[in-house]
């Protein structure tokens, strides 16, 4: 099993500190499945939902000096951008093409999939040893993820095909899979769904897969509640609006009656968190398997 | 540019057909679907009883009474995702629908299913739904790669992304926008909730900050969400003085939207109700008509907003459909009126 950690900032140092701190307030000190955990070999920055968060070239720069100080190796996740934002981001692709080690890029957008694919067109294959590889993000991965369903054995037992809707994803299926190898893609990002019985497999069809926890997410948008939280009348819900980073130090607990889960807000995306048996049984079972975790908490 | 108008009846196609729609959309809930996957699960996320055609005899008979009229007919597949049971019966109704009702588009946003639909050839156009979530030039080009023939562009991109993604793509590339009714809070090409358990946006939720000292804001920025929510939501399903229906719109960028070559403006609401449906279609036909005079875009904005006669609404922006940042386009444009 391979372990990596989502940062915010460059001089993050105490992540594991961090780590353990959170899980340990999320889950009320249950950790049976931290016996034999791995040390983090891997950090991922950036944001696969909000341009906002995406790092400065020199946050960037920071990045990659930590990363190589602690001997790791370094993922950034990218979210959807328009014509104007990938103009504007484009040098975090210059620089990681640029990095010594290989560096590994998460895309969530068909159309920065192409553009990467475009300026490396020269390339047989994007992930080389000292290239970048490239890795398919969650928001490509479509499933059933509504926090708010009462009665998923009930749903589950209706048909074989409603028991496929709680357990398949978008990531499952042979067509998405080829499609992706076409365009040079090698690994896919996942969340475990939350009413399924999740499959603990590795590099099916030639595509390593990560794990995202302890959260997977439910829903984002470009019209950010975060943002507005701070902002004046007449200022808030704009798409891509103005952005003063709320979401650096202010996150929420959603509350309703109707939930299956905890649910979270952090940035303009809501997160559930998984049941603590969902994942203690998954990490058990990750470790016996070369598959990825990502930790990406809340902080 | 075309009128993309909601159908679920014959009885509303021949409304709309009467007052003008360029193009119909229509929700299929097959009599099989339900046996299969029940009511907990939508077909293309709208209520089968109140959004779709629900028999084939029906779509039929739609399909022909549109065709007898020159309206093409688009039928919407647009679950965000189909496991692989749902997709194998997603590809032989669209087999039907194409070769044996001549429908003219299939509305899609599983990519699966694009691409067994794309593999099949079947005679029939592949449109992208604003599920499909493209918000780049590079975007469209890929799906265009794929067959594609239209994409309908997402709620939550600004005027002038519009414009800058629409200049850049394939020019072979047709592109619909939002022009009335419907927001959405969350972007629904992301949204992994479904509408069976009621929109997830309109939760009535108990909010705690990470920060305590945050937590006496919550009260008055919930008032301002839930305000916004209103807007979006049809402003509360209402209507204003002279009959028209209130709710988020397009209108005032028609002109706009002409210049840069749109295809289609799309009026939001298969589950609208016959009147709605009637009078969304009225209203939209005449600032389409109004661009279609060649006025200048600030000239069909007047006429536009001048038509809804709501400026309390309009001033507020929260009915705006792609909105620009407080320090851009639709200010200067309030500013200047």
């Amino acid at each position: 099993m391979e372990l990596a950690f989502h940062i915010r900032t460059p001089d993050s140092q105490d992540w594991a500190d961090k780590f353990q701190k959170e899980m340990d307030r999320l889950y009320d000190g249950e950790n049976d499945w931290a016996e034999d955990f791995p040390l983090a070999d891997r950090i991922y920055v950036g944001d696969e939902f909000c341009p906002n968060r995406l790092p400065s070239l020199s946050e960037l720069e920071g990045f990659c000096a930590l990363a190589r100080e602690n001997a790791l190796k370094i993922t950034l996740l990218t979210p959807v951008l328009t014509d104007k934002e990938l103009e504007n981001h484009s040098f975090l692709f210059d620089y990681l093409e640029k990095w010594e080690k290989g560096a590994e890029i998460v895309v969530n957008d068909w159309g920065v999939l192409l553009f990467l694919k475009r300026r490396n067109s020269h390339k047989a294959k994007l992930c080389t040893p000292g290239g970048v590889c490239l890795s398919g993000g969650r928001l490509f991965n479509k499933g059933f993820k509504d926090p708010r369903l009462g009665d998923a054995e009930g749903l589950a037992l209706f048909s074989s095909e409603t028991l496929g809707l709680l357990n398949e994803s978008t990531f499952d299926h042979p067509e998405f899979q080829r499609a992706m190898r076409d365009l040079g893609v090698s690994r896919l990002e996942r969340d475990l769904l939350p009413y399924g019985n999740p499959v603990c497999r590795s590099g099916e069809s030639g595509i390593h897969p990560s794990f995202y926890f302890p959260f997977g997410y439910v829903t984002t948008g470009r019209v950010c509640w975060t943002a507005s939280f701070r902002q004046a009348e007449g200022e808030k819900f704009f798409p891509a609006g103005p952005c003063a980073r709320v979401c650096d130090d202010l996150r929420f607990e959603l509350e309703n009656e109707n939930l299956s889960f905890r649910v979270f807000q952090n940035g303009n995306t809501i997160f559930y968190l998984y049941p603590f048996s969902l994942l203690s049984s998954f990490i058990k079972a990750a470790k016996r398997e070369n598959i990825r975790l990502v930790y990406q908490g809340l902080n | 540019m075309k009128i993309a108008a909601p159908v679920s009846s014959l009885e509303e196609a021949e409304m709309l057909i009467h007052f003008g729609a360029d193009e119909f959309y229509c929700g299929f809930s097959t009599p099989e679907w339900q046996e299969h996957f029940g009511g907990q699960w939508w077909m293309n996320r709208r209520d089968p009883s109140s959004a779709n055609i629900l028999s084939w005899q029906d779509m039929s008979e739609l399909m022909a009474l549109a065709h007898q009229n020159n309206i093409p007919v688009h039928v919407t597949l647009n679950a965000p995702f189909y496991p692989e049971g749902a997709l194998r019966y997603m590809l032989k109704l669209s087999e039907k629908l194409a070769n044996e009702l001549g429908a003219d588009a299939l509305i899609v946003s599983d990519f699966n299913l694009l691409m067994l639909i794309r593999r099949e050839k079947f005679p029939v156009g592949i449109h992208l739904s604003s599920l499909g979530a493209c918000f780049n030039s590079f975007t469209a080009d890929f799906y265009c790669s794929l067959g594609v023939k239209r994409i309908i562009l997402p709620r939550h991109l600004t005027l002038s992304e519009i414009n800058d993604l629409i200049t850049k793509a394939d020019p072979r590339m047709e592109f619909e926008v939002f022009g009335l009714n419907d927001g959405c809070f969350f972007e629904e090409g992301f949204c992994q909730t479904t509408h069976t358990l009621g929109p997830f946006c309109l939760t009535d939720w108990e909010i705690r900050a990470s920060r305590e000292s945050e937590q006496s804001k919550m009260s008055g920025h919930l008032d301002s969400v839930r305000e916004h929510l209103w807007y979006q939501n049809n402003c509360g399903s209402s209507f204003q003085a002279q009959g028209l229906p209130n709710g988020p719109c397009s209108l005032c960028w028609f002109g706009h939207f002409r210049d840069w070559g749109v295809k289609a403006v799309k009026i939001v609401g298969r589950e609208a109700s016959f009147y709605r449906k009637m009078r969304s279609l009225q209203m939209v036909k005449a600032v389409a008509d109004e661009a279609g005079k060649g006025g200048s875009a600030q000239e069909i904005a007047e006429f536009a907003r001048s038509l809804r006669n709501t400026p309390e609404y309009c001033q507020k922006g929260y009915m705006c459909y792609f909105r620009e940042s407080p320090h851009k386009l639709w200010r200067n444009y309030a500013h200047e009126t």
